[in-house]
């Protein structure tokens, strides 16, 4: 859209590049006088002309392309910063991603093995009092093997649980009854990694409510099946019985209550 | 490398822009460009409005050095360009009639600005933008007679036309140029 005709563009052009006569000039600047907007127009034309031989239109596009270059170069370090910032987050995901994973195996993903090294430990207070007690005149044993029962409950004492075994095997196939010989029989076995046949003698003493040392057997094997597979549900109804404000095994039992729950 | 970029030397890059040396030009726009970015978009302006003000001060700057006169006494080349700048923001704030903090007007007062034609520099900046957007041939019209001072024969002989034609075609590429500047908001805003 024109804002002036063809015939107005033509007398501004021809009035500022000089080419009317006097009497013209003088008849169209009375005609810009009274006419505003036909002033705006000139006054512009008159800027324009002025300004125009100032233009070297190879510096604008120089400029351009220098603006380009610029923009360039900055949106590049967007683009880093932004590729950077997406290495950030991947990173970050896959170190939360570890952590939730690490976090998830603490819980419940703990291993047996890290279970036991954590939390087990052969009970060793009870069997120090046995021992010391055994062929002692009090020791209330009604058997009369106390030689074999001596030397297995101090190689037990000494951790030397596979050479406890033997000895443990030759008092209990004599005396078959003897809670206190199963038990630590079923705690050498346990050590030994003989899980199934630590669980034959532990067992039937985890159950016998007048067993003063049932929580020694509850506590061996309830690791007994923590170290068993698909063994974690029993293990944690064993731990959950020592959960009681009586039971030497209280705090640890609910430590591993808390990581396998 | 930009040749200026290790050089100390004001003289050589004066010569330059006396010269109007794109190197010079690019030298400016690598070195400034993101400090005049921090002036503008820390004092309530736009990433466009940092590339008109730029824009505007190299015209500033340039023209400057077109003055026979003209000596840069005791600022470096570019610290007068960041002052052109301040200064061109200043007047742009102004006729906004955006407030401006006391402590900007000392800091722009501070920088020596003398010798810097605004309202030209701003106008020329406009009319390069209003140029940029007219079509190859007029563009080539205008430029063969207005910038390179051709005559009417010459630029006929150049784009194979009758000399009757390119003066019309002159006349008409000028009245583009008029009406596109005119019904800018910046032409309104600024020079009206």
């Amino acid at each position: 859209m024109s804002l002036i005709d063809d015939d107005l563009n033509k007398l501004i052009h021809r009035y500022l590049m000089g080419e009317m006569e006097e009497d013209e000039i003088a008849s169209f600047e009375k005609r810009i006088e009274s006419d505003t907007a036909l002033k705006a127009e000139v006054d512009l034309a008159r800027k324009i002309l002025s300004s125009i031989s100032l233009l070297n239109p190879k510096l604008k596009a120089d400029m351009d392309r220098f603006y380009e270059e610029i923009n360039y170069k900055q949106t590049n370090k967007i683009k880093l910063f932004m590729k950077n910032s997406s290495r950030l987050w991947i990173a970050a995901s896959v170190l939360l991603f570890i952590a939730a994973i690490y976090l998830f195996r603490s819980k419940s993903s703990i291993t047996g093995d890290e279970l036991v090294t954590k939390f087990y430990k052969a009970e060793s207070i009870q069997a120090d009092k046995i021992l010391n007690a055994i062929g002692s005149p009090g020791f209330a044993n009604p058997y009369p093997s106390n030689d074999t029962l001596k030397l297995a409950m101090q190689l037990y004492k000494e951790g030397k649980f596979k050479n406890a075994i033997p000895e443990f095997n030759k008092f209990i196939s004599t005396y078959p009854d003897h809670k206190i010989a199963n038990l630590y029989m079923g705690i050498c076995q346990f050590n030994n990694s003989n899980y199934a046949e630590a669980i034959k003698y532990l067992n039937p003493l985890a159950i016998d409510q007048g067993f003063e040392q049932r929580d020694d057997a509850i506590w061996n094997l309830a690791f007994c099946y923590l170290k068993a597979e698909n063994g974690r549900k029993d293990a944690l109804s064993y731990m959950q019985k020592l959960d009681r404000n009586d039971s030497p095994y209280q705090k640890d039992a609910r430590g591993v209550i808390d990581l396998i729950k | 490398m930009n040749k200026f970029a290790s050089n100390t030397d004001q003289k050589l890059l004066i010569q330059a822009l006396k010269e109007e040396e794109p190197e010079a030009i690019r030298y400016l726009y690598l070195k400034l460009y993101s400090r005049t970015e921090l002036i503008i978009l820390n004092n309530r302006g736009s990433k466009e409005d940092v590339k008109d003000i730029f824009q505007e001060s190299i015209i500033a700057l340039l023209l400057c050095f077109r003055k026979p006169d003209f000596q840069l006494s005791k600022s470096t080349v570019e610290n007068y360009f960041l002052g052109i700048v301040k200064f061109k923001w200043l007047q742009h704030l102004k006729s906004k009639r955006n407030v401006i903090s006391d402590d900007y007007l000392l800091e722009i007062q501070s920088v020596e600005i003398q010798n810097v034609d605004d309202k030209q520099s701003s106008f020329i900046s406009l009319l390069w933008n209003h140029f940029g957007v007219l079509k190859e041939d007029c563009k080539s019209t205008l430029s063969y007679f207005f910038y390179e001072n051709k005559s009417g024969k010459e630029v006929a002989q150049i784009l194979g036309f009758t000399e009757e034609y390119v003066r019309i075609k002159k006349m008409r590429c000028l009245q583009y140029l008029r009406e596109s500047i005119l019904k800018s908001k910046e032409y309104l805003h600024e020079f009206n």
